[in-house]
């Protein structure tokens, strides 16, 4: 008895469980490689002679891609319910149109720097 | 209601959480964690855009008066081997969680003990960089010296910080898993412990590009 209350309490794993996880084994290794195929294409892209906004918008869709896998896989979220993917959707959806908002309420050109401003001061070396 | 939620969420994709015993049908801690893995977007999603924004106003980096081009302070290959590490250690926390659900508390140790090592590779990295940015003789770029110095700073340190908590967490488990109070119930801890390193590396997924290598482009 004290022997077995020692030993940390874990009782053996049900069959249904055991082979989901077999399987899951197998989905986050091709999941790994996947994110890691797309990161070198993130740095692949570095040298291609595109023009810049379609650099640009092949990088931010290789991130989206490489997030989504993430949480939908090491996550849990395809095998979690569905009212965790909302939660988050939720947090994700007022991140990007806080980010979207920010980036359209300063636009480049309009945006200048107030030169009286003392970290104004110190870019330009005084 | 709570009754019909928890018959619907029976273990038939052999999830060994659904169908726990509260309204929702998710454990509490899960759920707490997912709602602040969503707070903590858009607390990241400020500082990226800010420090998307100061870029776009001044395109010159100016360190002391000097103009000086972001790729010359980056160290795009060190900073790319920082990402495959943390992509890694996602992958061990990932298989950590599949060895806890099995109850195989040895290999679960395994690939924990991997992910903190990664995770420290990672942080080591960032120090290095770090270090490396503030003593250039060159172009020294310090939090106060320049805009983009005080953006990039607060937005990789606020990361760093982030990585440094979980592995504060990650080998706090660590060690306890070896108390004889650990058991099977803290396989749901695990879980939790592991959505906020996946989280971290998500934030990461995003920082490299927009941060680092939009530079190159």
């Amino acid at each position: 008895m004290s022997e077995s209350t020692a030993k940390p309490a874990f009782s053996p794993p049900s069959q249904a469980i055991l082979e989901g996880e077999h399987k899951r084994y197998f989905t986050f290794f091709n999941v790994i490689l996947t994110l890691i195929g797309l990161t070198f294409l993130e740095l692949i892209i570095i040298i291609l002679p595109f023009h810049e906004y379609v650099l640009l918008t092949g990088l931010i869709a290789l991130s989206i891609i490489k997030f989504v896998l993430v949480i939908w896989y090491f996550m849990h979220l395809r095998w979690d319910q569905i009212f965790l993917t909302a939660l988050f959707m939720l947090g994700l959806i007022l991140a990007s149109g806080t980010v979207a908002a920010l980036l359209l309420l300063f636009p480049a050109g309009e945006s200048v720097t107030n030169p009286a401003a003392p970290a104004a001061a110190m870019q330009a070396g005084n | 209601m709570s009754e019909a939620t928890a018959t619907s969420l029976s273990p038939t994709d052999a999830e060994p959480h659904h169908g726990a015993a509260t309204n929702t049908g998710i454990p509490n801690k899960k759920l707490a964690m997912w709602a602040f893995l969503a707070s903590d977007c858009m607390f990241f999603g400020t500082l990226i855009s800010t420090h998307l924004i100061y870029r776009r106003v001044n395109p010159d980096i100016s360190i002391d008066g000097n103009v000086v081009p972001a790729t010359t302070i980056f160290d795009i290959e060190l900073t790319s081997a920082s990402t495959f590490i943390l992509l890694m250690s996602s992958l061990t926390m990932a298989l950590t969680v599949s060895a806890m659900h099995k109850h195989n508390v040895k290999a679960a140790r395994w690939f924990l003990l991997g992910t903190i090592f990664f995770g420290s590779l990672f942080i080591g990295a960032q120090i290095y960089e770090f270090n490396h940015f503030v003593h250039n003789e060159a172009h020294p770029l310090t939090l106060t010296n320049s805009i983009f110095g005080s953006t990039f700073y607060v937005l990789t340190g606020t990361h760093g910080v982030h990585v440094l908590i979980g592995l504060i967490w990650l080998t706090s488990w660590y060690f306890y898993s070896f108390s004889p109070k650990f058991n099977e119930e803290n396989a749901m801890d695990i879980e939790v412990t592991g959505l906020y390193w996946h989280f971290v590396d998500i934030v990461w997924i995003l920082i490299f590009p927009l941060v680092y290598i939009i530079e190159y482009i």
